[in-house]
């Protein structure tokens, strides 16, 4: 999944909002353990349960450089991908990679996700794809109706208060 | 348990080009440590290719294929290279020396990732020797993917060296550790402006017309 946004304000304006996922995506059901980018070398936890923090961590954050990018890897879990939310498949592979970059042209911050989710499912002839499709299209949905227009308001409300 | 700050981050505009949807924005960078003064050059370049990332994949993962007109060789193909290492040198003779990048992570038509780990010299890749070195010299994401029958392309790219160390840090202005950074930083652009992403898209547009 893709998804490319620009924010009406500066990368130092954008950055404390990017790099805390759960200032953007809390309202859409996304709770993390932790801010993502005050994370290099740790691990965080997703859920969509906020009182769901005391599992294993799924998401390893490899490197943070400021105002600039965040990559997360997904070991192996140990059961199905994604933990209690999105069981898919029956896991065996990396769960995830993903990267993120931002920067700054004139006044507007451009904002790119990159990032794959797998898991070992299905039969030969099977169509595999079935079991990622809702998954894919609630996030769709999601990036769309609020965590782009949340991060925007976020930053806009930030630059007002300045 | 304790913990360690981070370093404040001080920014240097260098470029920044907007040509529509190519887009190239270089800033150097300078934080200190315990160990000196540390300065560096963000560059990121957007373009788009018209392609597939099917297409333009073949070429984007060979950074030799693009980018040896001007100047740059790899001792291999980059995206058939995780978690294996390789040499930038601007000498096409010069692919056995000491390999300054290694590959973190390929998504075929989709992502890589390099970093670059702290090295013996101060060579943070296509023998540019900046600094000290003492530090990570660098670290890459690559992005790719179609909207509309095109592939959107983006780089972000970080290199970095410890410029100055003890009395000669502290006696150094940030603009100073900078300044180093500029034949590197300004080489880029122009490799990019006029080489790279030219290159690139012909290479795509060649293997489009003779598929």
């Amino acid at each position: 999944m893709t998804v490319h946004f620009t924010l009406d304000g500066t990368r130092k304006e954008a950055w404390p909002f990017v790099k805390d996922f759960n200032a953007w995506q809390n309202s859409e059901g996304y709770y993390y353990d932790s801010v993502i980018g005050d994370q290099e070398g740790g691990s965080f936890r997703l859920s969509t349960d906020p009182n769901d923090f005391e599992g294993s961590p799924s998401y390893d954050v490899i490197k943070v450089i400021p105002e600039y990018v965040i990559v997360v890897s997904q070991p192996i879990p140990e059961g199905a991908y994604g933990g209690k939310d999105w069981s898919i498949g029956q896991g065996g592979v990396s769960a995830g990679f993903h990267i993120v970059g931002l920067d700054q042209f004139g006044d507007k911050t451009i904002v790119t996700f990159h990032m794959e989710h797998a898991s070992l499912v299905g039969n030969e002839g099977e169509d595999v794809t079935e079991s990622w499709r809702p998954m894919t299209e609630e996030a769709a949905r999601k990036w769309r109706e609020g965590l782009i227009p949340n991060m925007k308001r976020l930053v806009a409300e930030a630059r007002r208060n300045a | 348990m304790s913990t360690v700050a981070a370093p404040e981050i001080s920014y240097f505009e260098a470029y920044s080009d907007v040509d529509g949807e190519e887009k190239m924005k270089a800033r150097y960078f300078t934080y200190r440590i315990p160990e000196g003064l540390v300065a560096g050059v963000r560059m990121t370049v957007h373009f788009t290719v018209d392609g597939t990332p099917k297409e333009v994949w073949p070429f984007l993962k060979d950074f030799n294929a693009w980018q040896n007109s001007s100047g740059y060789y790899y001792s291999g193909v980059i995206g058939e290279l995780e978690g294996k290492s390789f040499r930038l040198t601007d000498d096409a003779d010069d692919l056995d020396g000491p390999h300054q990048y290694q590959v973190a992570k390929v998504l075929d038509e989709y992502v890589i990732v390099l970093f670059q780990p702290i090295g013996e010299s101060n060579d943070v890749g296509g023998n540019w020797t900046i600094g000290q070195g003492g530090v990570s010299p660098g670290f890459h994401i690559v992005g790719c993917d179609e909207f509309d029958g095109r592939t959107y392309v983006t780089f972000h790219m970080e290199h970095a060296s410890l410029m100055a160390s003890g009395e000669a840090a502290d006696a150094m202005t940030e603009e100073e550790a900078t300044v180093p950074w500029e034949g590197l930083t300004m080489a880029a652009r122009a490799k990019w402006r006029d080489g790279f992403i030219p290159t690139l898209r012909q290479l795509v547009a060649d293997a489009r017309r003779n598929a």
